[in-house]
């Protein structure tokens, strides 16, 4: 990770172009301006990372010096100097400086950081509350037809959550106080999920109500009869009038989708009906169509 | 009115290390409301999220008051927007696929 890169300044620059590079990228990404943004967030570790240590002289000097593995510059000046003194008084091992680990920039995000949703906020030492976590939830349509409990394991830890009937694609719900420990006595973060509701059945649904479409015969478009629909939950005879056009819709009150956190409440569901011509007719059948045509004109 | 879902003002501002006038001129931007209960000044629960996001943007862009109530209802038009974005999303899966 390149600090100076990733501020955009030269390795020559000041403290105040430091600052100003900073300032300019924090507005940019600070989370709080980007909500959701997994990849703002993580922009704005590495912009506020960058800062902390280039903006300090010590931190810096060692940055410049030892690159990635400038958290362990002193371990690694004092194995040098062992080193030196080993090989002074004849053998000794190789000085490894991946023995102090990686240069993973969020250990050390985390300890300077911590709380707060995961980023900076002043470092002073007051209050604050535990980090957020995000979550996505992916469930069929039918999964959210019932209200229904699930064991989430969010951060290591199990989660019992109730997952409202009628739920949207797209909705966040929040579990208070089920996110990361507060800094300094703070209270608890959130945990945030979000549901991904993928739709693999014949209905369409629009908020509460359904959409289906249910195939006619050409003589019960014609005469009238019946003809049994799929509700969500079952199945339902329905009257079709003599005489029904292709694309009629009917409407199927409170046969639709449960109205979310109003148990009992339904939306509606409407039916298409689409017409099946019939195909590869018989002699007879050409016969007597032709002449239907022919009364008809 | 249960007091336990309240915190004082004063304690707020010694947590947060923030001036008290910082909090009231987050009130007058209408970012925060504070609940007067026998003349002592205190904080509703729920405003808390507010109020700490305030304080970090405060904190980590030097943004002041009254510019925090500009980002704040832009905010608010962002996520109204993207609200109706995702219903428009679903509405249109409606006609996918047809």
């Amino acid at each position: 990770m390149d600090y100076y890169k990733i501020l955009g300044v030269n390795k020559d620059a000041s403290v105040e172009e430091i600052k100003k590079a900073y300032r300019k990228l924090a507005r940019k990404y600070h989370p709080d301006l980007n909500p959701n943004d997994k990849e703002a967030e993580q922009k704005f570790k590495e912009i506020n990372e960058a800062n902390e240590v280039l903006t300090n002289a010590d931190s810096r000097k060692k940055y410049d010096e030892h690159g990635a593995d400038w958290k362990h510059a002193d371990e690694i000046n004092r194995a040098r100097a062992q080193q030196r003194q080993q090989y002074s008084q004849g053998g000794g091992q190789q000085f490894d400086p991946s023995d102090f680990g990686g240069g993973d920039y969020s250990d050390f995000f985390e300890s300077m950081f911590g709380g707060s949703g995961g980023f900076r906020s002043g470092g002073r030492n007051v209050q604050f509350k535990g980090q957020d976590y995000n979550y996505e939830l992916q469930l069929e349509l039918k999964e959210v037809y019932q209200t229904h409990k699930r064991v989430l394991e969010v951060n290591g830890k199990k989660l019992q959550l109730t997952i409202p009937a009628g739920v949207e694609n797209g909705q966040t719900i929040k579990l208070k106080g089920q996110g990361g420990a507060g800094a300094n006595g703070g209270p608890a973060g959130d945990v945030y999920i979000r549901f991904n509701i993928t739709n693999s059945g014949h209905f369409k649904r629009d908020k509460n109500d359904l959409y289906t479409t249910v195939e006619l015969d050409l003589y019960t478009a014609l005469l009238g009869g019946e003809v049994v629909a799929d509700t969500f939950d079952g199945k339902v005879k329905l009257k079709v009038p003599a005489g029904t056009q292709a694309d009629t819709k009917v409407k199927l009150k409170g046969k639709g989708f449960p109205v979310y956190k109003k148990e009992g409440e339904f939306g509606d569901l409407y039916v298409t009906y689409k017409i099946r011509i019939p195909v590869q007719l018989s002699e007879k059948e050409k016969e007597l169509f032709t002449e239907l045509s022919k009364i008809r004109s | 009115m249960d007091l336990q879902e309240y915190v004082l003002v004063s304690h707020l501002c010694t947590q947060y290390a923030i001036e008290q006038s910082f909090l009231y001129s987050l009130q007058d931007n209408g970012l925060i409301v504070v609940t007067t209960i026998d003349r002592v000044d205190y904080l509703h629960l729920d405003e808390l999220g507010s109020l700490e996001k305030m304080i970090r943007i405060n904190r980590d862009l030097h943004v002041d008051a009254a510019a925090l109530g500009v980002i704040a209802g832009l905010l608010q038009q962002i996520e109204n927007l993207q609200n109706e974005l995702n219903a428009m999303r679903n509405h249109l899966a409606l006609y996918e696929g047809e």
